[in-house]
């Protein structure tokens, strides 16, 4: 008996059906031939990761874009009106969706009307998307109707959002 | 370990390894690098399973001849043990080896089973280094030199690691149970 066989002759031989299944199991062809490309494919899987971050810049620069965020982001309503800030086109954009309530759009006269309107009635203005910007701000004639401290707020939060336009009349 | 393998690995041969022959010559010494380990048959083929799926996923990344297969193969099972005691550290108690060899396999005699549960016993207890070049050679049947790549240790040392361990397990397995 040698030095270390009280050792050795613990070794055995593994079942060979357990031989036999291991090795058809780790050599079948892959299921997700996807993945096992991408795992085995360092370039593409780079050239995916890259994909991935420029959709995902753009997603962001999209969400944070100042046109998005002046409609996420009301100002301050005035007759049913929500007004928010569009930094892109340097001045205010509507927000909301009560469209029906602007009456008439032409040039830069925009009607605003404190009742609803019906859909039905201003089949031209509905849907737009209406934006009211600095080249339109000042022609913006408000009807009477709108109260005088309302006026005021409207003057106030425009020149706050965008200083004191050069021509305004109201 | 790793500063041999790496300096192997960065300069891949050409020539290409045959993955199927490879898996014939250590299938078995895997399963038995287990068995030492954990001293159970069913524990050791499952991890010899896992070495093998993880091996076999990753070898279109290898790059490199028989003797970095070697070194590569055996540092992902040494990883699976690890992994394995850590989440399991329960160990093959000297009071149950003769329950566990009444339930292993029937062509073995209960004596030789009761003697590899002591012999694991005693492996399981042993220091890492000890314990792992002990399952390296007596287990998975490494040479000295492929030991000594695998643990950064000189052969020299491995040998006489060996050495004093192998006495000191003997000496255990001689006293009466």
């Amino acid at each position: 008996m040698s030095d270390d066989n009280f050792l050795k002759k613990h070794r055995k031989r593994p079942d060979p059906e357990f031989v036999e299944t291991l090795f058809q199991d780790i050599n079948q062809p892959r299921r997700n031939k996807l993945t096992h490309f991408l795992r085995n494919s360092p370039r593409w899987r780079l050239a995916l990761v890259g994909v991935s971050i420029i959709v995902i810049l753009f997603a962001l620069s999209f969400i944070f874009s100042p046109s998005v965020r002046a409609a996420c982001t009301k100002l301050f309503s005035l007759n049913g009106i929500e007004f928010g800030a569009d930094e892109a086109l340097g001045g205010l954009s509507v927000v909301s969706d009560w469209s029906d309530a602007i009456i008439k759009q032409k040039d830069e006269i925009i009607v605003f009307k404190t009742e609803s309107v019906m859909p039905s009635s201003l089949p031209s203005l509905i849907g737009n998307k209406i934006k009211i910007t600095s080249k339109v701000l000042p022609e913006i004639k408000i009807p009477p109707f709108f109260k005088r401290s309302e006026v005021s707020k409207l003057k106030t939060q425009l020149d706050k959002s965008f200083g004191t336009p050069r021509k305004r009349s109201v | 370990m790793s500063i041999v393998l790496s300096l192997k690995a960065s300069t891949p041969s050409t020539e290409a390894i045959d993955w199927n022959a490879q898996y014939k010559e250590h299938i078995g010494r895997v399963f038995n690098f287990f068995r030492y380990r954990t001293g159970n048959d069913q524990v050791a083929q499952d991890l010899t399973a896992t070495v093998f799926e993880k091996a076999w996923k990753r070898r279109n990344q290898f790059r490199g001849d028989e003797q970095v297969f070697v070194g590569w193969l055996y540092a992902i099972a040494r990883n699976v043990a690890n992994d394995y005691f850590r989440k399991q550290p329960l160990l093959v108690a000297i009071e149950s080896v003769s329950e566990v060899a009444a339930a292993e396999n029937v062509s073995d005699t209960v004596a030789q089973q009761i003697e590899f549960g002591r012999l694991v016993h005693f492996i399981q207890r042993l220091p890492e280094r000890e314990r792992e070049i002990i399952t390296l050679k007596y287990g998975a049947d490494l040479t000295n030199r492929q030991i000594a790549q695998q643990l950064s240790l000189s052969e020299s040392n491995v040998g006489s690691i060996l050495h004093r361990t192998i006495r000191k397990l003997r000496a255990q397995m001689e006293q009466a149970p």
